[in-house]
């Protein structure tokens, strides 16, 4: 039994050789030209993976050679110090740097569980007929461009929290010892806590499709057991769903906290801009992205656009150790599981 | 309370707030895209797809953002995306030793 690939070469090696020279020949010829067009495809497809890693290396490189005299000017004073100041180009990356992860952090503080919440009621929950539509309203929130998010925090969201929710934060917290300094000052409306908010929901979408993907993906013979054993649904969840799909859960965070460290435009609008830390949540602040989005344009001298292109830099590398440790993370767990 | 008890407040507190998460989300997709087709609908007539942009103060169209949008970003970066992210992956299944295509089965380990 041989396939007809193989016997072809059979011809070309034996019988070719005694009879049909020009047969044989043909064949030949036709295996080179496979082999040439193989060839050819093989370095096309090397020389485009080889690509991704050159265009990634060459933007680290132009990042890291635009941001040399500012790191030669400040040394590692860039990373802890606060003031930002062009008029004496006294440039200090330490308030943008607070900013980015402060609003990721709460960001992900409110996304992670309201999204794992929104993953249980649309695999758990809903009614068949209506799990698609929600689950497409949801990932629809990932399709709005964030320049509406800005927008929208702009116009429409910052005013409701400045007059309603700060305030009745101020007044509750204002004499709980830790909370109070929380939330101090006056309610501006922007500020680190609204650009977390609207973070928030921007990271939504990505945590519910994700872990909504993995959730589905678990046998339905675990969960029917533990049902069977008398779970009920939150301990189904708790116990058999989550420690399942643990490593696509954090997938799907990492995803999110992916956006919301680089997330520019929707920041900007209403993070407030302000080089300085505080640490109140409902004061303005700035993060790395906002801050370069911001100056680029205006920046005048070497220093200034040298010291926003280490900004970006620090994002790079930021964002780089991030993605590792949730590497790293996950290689952990799933050796301990084995 | 007793363990039985326990259990089912637990379930029924979770299961409210999943409902509740549920409403938030659907809740302020609702609320921005009201906010946009309310606010937007006004501004938008037949000019603002057919007429390029006008001089501040004066009545036109979009076309010339849109037009470029579809007709030439859209276009040029899925062209350079597409074939360059569909070339690298080929790639890995040709030249990586440890690659094992996905509807094999595993061996051990």
């Amino acid at each position: 039994m041989q396939s007809p690939g193989r016997r072809s070469v059979v011809d070309v090696a034996f019988q070719g050789a005694l009879t049909a020279e020009p047969a044989a020949a043909s064949r030949a010829r036709t295996l080179t030209k496979l082999r040439v067009t193989d060839n050819a495809f093989r370095h096309i497809t090397r020389a485009a993976a080889v690509g991704v890693l050159v265009i990634l290396g060459g933007v680290i490189l132009s990042l890291f050679a635009g941001a040399l005299p500012a790191f030669r000017a400040f040394g590692l004073n860039f990373l802890v110090q606060e003031s930002w100041n062009p008029v004496t180009e006294k440039f200090g990356a330490f308030a943008p740097i607070y900013g980015t992860i402060m609003t990721s952090f709460i960001a992900m503080a409110i996304a992670v569980p309201l999204g794992l919440l929104i993953t249980l009621f649309l695999t758990e929950l809903c009614p068949l007929w209506l799990r698609r539509p929600i689950g497409i309203a949801i990932e629809l929130l990932a399709g709005i461009p964030s320049i509406i998010y800005g927008i929208w925090g702009l116009f429409v969201f910052a005013p409701f929290l400045q007059q309603y929710v700060q305030p009745a934060l101020i007044d509750t917290f204002g004499h709980v010892p830790v909370l109070s300094s929380l939330f101090a000052g006056p309610p501006y409306g922007i500020g680190v806590l609204t650009a977390g908010l609207i973070l928030a929901i921007m990271v939504l979408p990505f945590v519910t499709s994700v872990s909504r993907d993995v959730f589905e993906a678990v046998p339905p013979v675990l969960k029917e057991a533990a049902y069977g054993l008398g779970c009920t649904t939150w301990e189904v969840v708790r116990y058999v769903v989550l420690p399942y799909t643990r490593v696509g859960v954090i997938g799907g965070v990492m995803l999110g906290l992916g956006r919301a460290l680089g997330e520019t435009m929707a920041v900007t609008f209403v993070i407030g801009n302000a080089h300085r830390v505080s640490s109140s949540l409902i004061a303005p602040g700035t993060t790395i992205s906002a801050t370069i989005a911001n100056e680029f344009t205006e920046a005048v001298g070497d220093l200034y656009t040298s010291s926003l292109i280490a900004l970006g830099f620090l994002l790079f590398v930021i964002t780089f150790i991030v993605l590792a440790a949730a590497r790293y993370l996950l290689a952990r767990i799933e050796r301990r599981i084995g | 309370m007793d363990l039985y008890a326990r259990r089912r407040l637990r379930n029924r507190i979770v299961m409210v707030l999943s409902y509740a998460a549920t409403g938030v989300g659907l809740g302020w997709l609702a609320l921005i895209l009201g906010t946009l087709l309310f606010e937007g609908a006004s501004g938008l007539s037949l000019k603002v797809f057919t007429e390029m942009t006008p001089p501040p103060g004066a009545d036109g169209g979009l076309l010339n953002p849109i037009k470029m949008r579809s007709d030439f970003l859209v276009k040029a970066s899925s062209f350079v995306c597409e074939s360059h992210g569909a070339c690298s992956a080929l790639k890995k299944p040709h030249t990586d030793p440890s690659f094992q295509p996905p509807d094999r089965p595993t061996h051990a380990r």
